[in-house]
Order: C-alpha cells, then structure tokens, then sequence
C-alpha cells in the first residue's frame, strides 16, 4: 500500500517535471522573436551546418592587418608596452646599425626562452620596421581559444604557425606576408627552451627566406628566461641584451635544412658574443669553436643544472662623472 | 572551392519563411508545408584572368573558322556588333564585359591596319541607347574614339537606307538586316549569354534585323511552339532563327562570333542575403534585410526605383568562345547550363514566383504591367526544360506590385496597347491579326523608335506574344500584391495576400494542390523530368 502511493506520488512529480519542461520550452520559443527579427531556423531536410574550427591555424588574421588596427596597434606599442617591457626588461642593443643600410621585409630568427620575447624583440627594433612586423605564434598554443586568439592578433600582430607537423597553409601564409612587405619574427627553436638551452632549428623560417628571398636576420635574446621562463609563475624585472646579426640570404638552390644550420650557427655566435665579447665570439666562431646553443651536454639533468652557470646579461657599466 | 549545387526543398514545419522578390522589394512568405521550393546553383568561379581568356578565345576559335588575326587585313570592312542594353541584368560593375571584349578585337584589327571600322549596337526593334549607357558598356576609350567620327551606331529597323533585303528562308520567312553588316567583310558579335536563350544566330538574325524579319518569328504560333525558350531543340523561336542564321551565312556574310557566359552573382555584396538561403542568414543578412524593408517602405516609389536601378551587379565572366556561330553556341550553351540548371522532378499544381524590379526592357525605366506579363509568363514561366514546372491547368501566382505606371519615353506605344488592345481582348491570336500591324507602321511610334528613345511601336505585342505560351497552358494567373485594376486589364486576378492567392487557386486545381516556389532571381533552369 505504502510503495503503491510512493510510485503513484513518483509519477506525479515526474509528469509535472515533463509538463513543466514542455511549457518553459514553449514560452522559450515563443519568447524568442521569429525571423528576420530573431535567427532562421533549420528546415528539417537541411543538415546541420558541421562547425568549421576557426581557431589553431585556420584562425583568420587579416582583421588585425586592417589600417584601423595598426593604428591601434602602434598607440599601444609604442605609448604602453614599449615603455613597460623596457622597465621590466631593461634591454642593451646590439648591432642595431645594420638597418640604416638595409631594405625590408625580413624574416627575423632568434633564440626563444620567455613568453617576453616577441615583445622585446619588437620593441628593440626600428620603429619603421617594428610597424609593419608580424610574428609568427604557435597555433596550438596561442590560437586555441578565441580570447587568447583575439590577443595574439590584436596586440602582438601574431599570425598562427603550425609547429607540431608541416602545415602548407600556415607556411603559404607567411610567405604571401612577407611578399606583401611585412617583416616577420620566428623563433625556429618551436618553443621556448625548457632548460635554458637552445633547441635545434627547425626550417620553417630557411624554407620563407628560400621562398620570397627575404634576408634572414640572426637574433639573440639573452637574459629573457631570468625574467619570465617557461613554467615561471612571476615575472621579475632584470636585465636584457638583444644582439642583431648580419643578414643571411640563401645560396643559389641551398637547402632548407643547410640554411637552418647556418642560422642556427649564427645565433650561436651571437649567444657568445652576448656572453663574452665581439671580438672573442668572432675569433671563436673563426676557429670554430663557438659555443653550441643546445650546450655540450646531452638531456638530462646535468644539463639542466649547469645552464644556471650561463652568465646573465649586465648593464654596461657607464663612465661614471665626473671622471676619476 | 567550389559552388553548391541547386537543389529542390521540401517545407517542413522548422522551414523559415521564404523571400519573395516585390518589384522594387521583398516579402518574406510562409509557404505551406510540403510545397517545394527551388534553389539556384551557387556563382560558379569567376575566370581568374578574364583579359587572358579573351585573347586565348581570339586566338583558338571553335568550329570551321580562322583565328581573329587570320580575318583581319588592311582596307577591309569591319563591323563589330554588340547586345544592347538588355543585358546583363542588373547592368554589370565596370568594366563591362563588352568593354573588354571589344577593346580587344579594336588591339587587333588595330595591329592588323584596319581602318574601316564601324560599331553597331544591335538594338533589334529595342530603344536606343543613351550616351551614358553606351559609355558604360564600352568604356569611355571606345566610345570617344568611335562616336564622335559618327562610327558608333545604334541598329535602326526602320531605316530603310540601312537595311539590305536578303531573301527568304526555305521556309518563307525573309531576312533582311543591317546594310553596313552585310557590305562587311566580317561582322566580330560580341554577345552576353545571361540565358541559354541569347546568343547563337539569334545575335545577328535578330539584333541587326528588320521590323519585316523579326514577325517571322516573333508571333504567336512561334512562341507557343516553343518548349521552352531556354531549350534550343524544342525552341521554334530559335529554329526560325538558325534558319535565318544559315541563310545569311549562305549569303556569303561571315560572321565571328564572340559569346561570353557570366556567372550568377547577381547582386553587391550590400544586398547579399538575395542570393543567400534564408536559413543560412546571418544577423548582417537579417539587419540589411530588415533596415532595407522599413526604409523602402517609407521612402516614395520614385526614389526606391532610382535606388534599384543604380545597382550594378558584380557578375563575373564565367567563360568566353569565339568562332563560328554554331560551335561557339553549343559551348555557350553547356556553360550557362552547368551554371544554371537544377534537377526536379514532377510538375506541381501551382507555381509561385516574385518579381523583381528589372527585365530586359526597363533598365532605367519602369517595369509596367505589359513587362510584369512578360517577366512572369514570358521569361520566368519559360525557365525550364522539358516540361514546364506547373501542370497544363495550374496555377501561377506572381508577387508584383503591377501599378498602372508606364514610362512615355521608353514605351510610349506600351500605353496605347494597355488602353486600346488589352481593353478589348487579351486573346494573342486576335491581338496579333487585329491589331499589330496597325501599331507596327504606326509613323509616330516609328519616328520615337528612330530619333528618341523609344521601344518600337510592335514591342508590346512582343511581350503579349511572350506570354502566350503560358497563357494556354496555365488555367489562372494570380498576382499578389498587384494594383486590381491593372492586373484586371492584363486579364489576370489580383489577390492581397499569398494566403488569399492559394484558395483561389483552390478553385481551379482542386483543395490540397501541389506548390513549387522558384527562388529567382539569381538565375536558374529547372529541368523537369
């Protein structure tokens, strides 16, 4: 008797729930106003629109090239994050002169240790170069979801790099870029370091300066992981360097991958020329014995460990006044 | 990528209402479920360099002729003809593709030290053209290099100085056409295939004919023999004319034919949503469709219509051959079918169409009642081969506002047609024995054609002959939305609503009739099986 009036109560409740559903999707529908005012709706026959992925690499860039944009771009640039990132990243220029004499677009290649370094890079660079820059972003990391997208477009001028496979589009892409006349940053490491060691190049960038015949500029960042690196949770403030190479063109039917190693020997250069002098990093690099960026070691912790015993960049010292 | 399909839909109770074009217009309209409406093929892909495909189609001709270089020679006579303002439709963004076609014929015969060099738009019985409207279609470079020495003309049908007798035909019918085309060594037709029915002999049988000529085949026996316009093997309208066609070409006049097709987008980008699936608008689609409706229905008549007439359509050239008449139609012909034709199946009771607010004979005029018959019965109703897409009996409902309006430069004999003749009888057979010739010699209408801008004074007959074949196939014609009185005139029912259209249909093709909607404009062939 009792278990008879519990289910007859249960089918109560649960006819009310149904009703009460039905009803709400009813005044739901009515509520919602009919087309043209409010979205067509389907007709049955038609299927389902599939949702085309417009993020990761097929995330359309072209809206942050829009004149209105780059305007927005540079007052944000150049009155807010260059400020800013010179505050925190206090950066030492280095070889800057070579582009009082050269002619853009170029495909600029450096090291990658900290989530700082396009910015910092960007910003060490001429103005009239910085403005019409694009930066290549991983699209699996930066493009995955429309908020960060919307960031990497609008702030950094980024455009989605596939870097986990070869990607055709994402390649095309670029070149058409650089062959519109914008300079573009990547970082051929595919990665920022996780131990503060280089990482090979990879031929993305070789392959772009192969394809357009833009020169390649070697870039080195040093001192970006101390202030930001990977996994790091705070930034901190410290000093920088930024030391610009002279321009790499391609031989004539040089391959991609020789090109990578040639740039990947130029930013060594730079690295120890960072580290020691101009001068001792180029009669290293005569005598071969330059400095490998991925250090001697293989992976592992030893490896790991002695990258703390890379020197960090100082501020040259200025001649103090009055003289002594 | 590549363009969907047509396709036929069936209305289901989630199907949004459907577009339906209103003269200068739109209504959105709830159709029954189970009715069926037709969708057009998307725009086919534009040739990436039109300009390259122009020269290529010059250099490879199809059929039994020479290359354009070939034809060319110093102290020859070179006509070159053109359509007329009919089409395209809307008139195309510039450049139009005349312009470019021409300009590369004039290169050549240029390159090849011909002087004698004339243009003729090939008016046929139309109205002539304005300055600006040759300027458009030719471009300023052509027009100045040619109309001022008086070597751009207009075909005129009624000169009788111009005009060279020919013969006639195996069957009888006489072809006489334009003095200067049949003194040339060559006539170059630069054509504009929008449907299959353009193009092929009709170019020049029909665009540089004569009043004399065209009655062989613009009347009523040859329209309703004509199953449908669109179908070239079941058109007595184009039998006639290729009949023409070859007895000119027997006659010794060598004629290079240049026939482009165009691709569908019909309408800029700010009017998008008229060729958009309605349940594939976006909230852009919605707002301009929307915003657009409200404004229109505020502003006066006259400013609407200036408004729609200043559209120029981004179409695009879909292909281009040149060569003799015969080869270079075919291929014309399987490029505006493989644009344009969507399967369907079966016949339905009734058929629906919305009008728009252009046909071939009001660019920069007024769509009057004569053309809302003509649109409908003679042109949209003919959009199809096989069989037509409403049954022998059915009915057609049309959506036209159809106002009592006329432009008296442009139709002026139009007025007369629609007070005297339609007032009297709608019967082609009886219009046409009664009273065309009185209104074909008429020398008032004639000096308007020759001097003015004005249709010739048979022209409205035309349009009544038009229709003809519908108007023994269709048990009623209903137009919605129409003025009562002018849609009475034209011997059809007016209706207010669709809802109304539908039951009095009832009465003719009995309670639960089969509905197809047509989607067009854009442009599409249905082809009945």
């Amino acid at each position: 008797m009792e278990s008879s009036k519990k289910n007859f109560q249960k089918a109560v409740v649960g006819a009310t729930k149904l009703k009460l559903k039905s009803e709400y999707r009813h005044a739901k529908s009515a509520l919602r106003p009919s087309f043209p005012y409010g979205k067509p709706t389907l007709p049955g026959v038609i299927e389902p629109p599939k949702k085309q992925n417009k993020l990761g690499v097929d995330y359309n860039t072209d809206w942050a090239r829009k004149p209105a944009m780059k305007f927005a771009r540079r007052v944000v640039l150049e009155s807010l994050a260059r400020p800013v990132i010179h505050l925190i990243a206090s950066p030492t220029i280095l070889g800057d002169e070579i582009f009082q004499s050269l002619k853009g677009p170029f495909i600029f290649t450096a090291n990658h240790a900290s989530h700082l370094d396009t910015g910092l890079l960007l910003t060490c660079l001429p103005e009239n170069i910085r403005s019409r820059c694009v930066a290549a972003a991983a699209a699996d990391y930066f493009f995955d979801t429309p908020m960060k997208a919307f960031f990497a477009a609008s702030v950094l001028n980024a455009v989605p790099m596939e870097r986990l496979k070869v990607n055709r589009r994402s390649a095309l892409m670029a070149a058409e870029l650089i062959e519109e006349g914008w300079n573009l940053i990547i970082f051929p490491e595919g990665g920022r370091t996780p131990d503060g060691w280089g990482q090979p190049f990879k031929g993305g960038a070789a392959y772009l300066a192969i394809r357009t015949g833009a020169p390649i500029i070697p870039v080195h960042l040093h001192g970006t992981r101390q202030l930001l690196g990977k996994g790091a949770r705070r930034l901190v403030t410290g000093t920088t360097k930024v030391t610009f190479g002279k321009p790499i063109t391609p031989f004539e039917k040089e391959d991609a991958r020789k090109l990578a190693e040639r740039v990947q020997d130029a930013v060594a250069c730079l690295a120890d020329e960072a580290a020691t002098t101009f001068w001792e990093a180029k009669k290293r690099n005569a005598s071969k014995s330059t400095p490998l960026l991925e250090g001697h070691l293989d992976k592992g912790w030893r490896k790991s460990f002695e990258s703390y015993n890379l020197p960090s960049p100082s501020r040259p010292s200025r001649p103090s006044w009055p003289p002594k | 990528m590549s363009s969907r399909p047509g396709f036929v839909m069936e209305v289901d109770r989630s199907t949004p209402p459907t577009l339906f074009w209103h003269g200068e217009g739109w209504k959105l309209e709830k159709l029954p479920n189970g009715s069926r409406i037709i969708y057009p093929k998307e725009p086919m892909e534009a040739l990436r360099d039109p300009d390259q495909a122009i020269q290529d189609a010059l250099d490879n001709p199809l059929g039994e002729s020479e290359p354009l270089d070939a034809l060319l020679r110093p102290g020859m006579k070179l006509t070159i003809a053109f359509d007329d303002i009919s089409l395209p439709l809307p008139p195309m963004q510039k450049p139009d593709i005349r312009q470019r076609v021409i300009e590369a014929v004039l290169t050549r015969a240029a390159n090849a030290g011909v002087d004698d060099v004339v243009l003729i738009a090939a008016l046929a019985l139309h109205r002539r053209m304005s300055e600006a409207e040759l300027r458009h279609a030719l471009g300023n470079r052509v027009y100045d290099s040619f109309a001022p020495h008086g070597l751009l003309k207009q075909h005129d049908a009624e000169d009788p100085d111009g005009l060279t007798y020919l013969g006639t035909t195996d069957k009888g019918e006489e072809v006489e056409i334009s003095k200067r085309a049949c003194e040339s060594d060559l006539i170059v037709y630069v054509n504009i295939n929008l449907v299959a029915m353009d193009g092929g002999h009709k170019s020049v049988a029909t665009g540089l004919a004569s009043y004399r000529s065209l009655r062989h085949h613009h009347n009523v026996a040859t329209m309703r023999a004509s199953k449908s316009f669109m179908d070239q093997h079941h058109s007595e309208l184009h039998s006639a004319n290729w009949r023409m066609g070859r007895y000119i070409k027997q006659q010794g006049i060598k004629i290079f034919q240049i026939e482009t097709t165009l691709n569908t987008n019909t309408f800029p980008s700010q009017f998008r949503f008229l060729q958009k699936r309605e349940w594939e608008w976006d909230i852009r689609d919605r707002a301009t469709f929307i915003a657009t409706s409200k404004v229109m229905g505020k502003t006066p008549p006259k400013i609407n219509r200036s408004v729609f007439q200043s559209i120029l359509s981004p179409h695009a050239m879909s292909s281009v051959q040149a060569g003799e008449v015969e080869a270079v139609h075919e291929r014309t012909t399987e490029h505006v079918y493989a644009q344009q034709l969507v399967p369907v199946s079966g016949q339905s009771d009734i058929l629906t169409l919305g009008l728009p607010y252009i046909s071939p004979y009001n660019v920069n005029s007024v769509l009057n009642p004569i053309l809302v018959a003509c649109l409908g019965l003679g042109y949209f109703f003919n959009l199809y081969r096989g069989k037509p897409l409403v049954r022998q009996g059915g009915v057609l409902i049309l959506s036209h506002p159809t106002t009592w309006e006329f432009n008296p430069v442009h139709h002026p004999s139009y007025i007369d047609f629609f007070d005297q003749v339609l007032s009297e009888t709608t019967d082609p057979e009886i219009i046409q024995s009664k009273y065309e010739e009185s209104f074909a010699r008429d020398p008032w209408y004639i000096h308007l054609y020759r001097t003015g801008n004005a249709y010739h004074g048979v022209h409205p007959f035309y349009m009544w002959y038009w229709c003809a074949h519908a108007l023994e196939h269709l048990g009623k014609v209903i137009i919605v939305g129409g003025d009562p009185k002018a849609v009475s005139r034209l011997g059809f029912s007016p209706a207010t609503t669709l809802m109304d259209a539908l039951e009095m249909a009832k009465d003719v093709v009995g309670p639960n009739p089969s509905l197809t909607h047509f989607h067009v404009p854009p442009l599409a062939i249905a082809d009945v099986s």
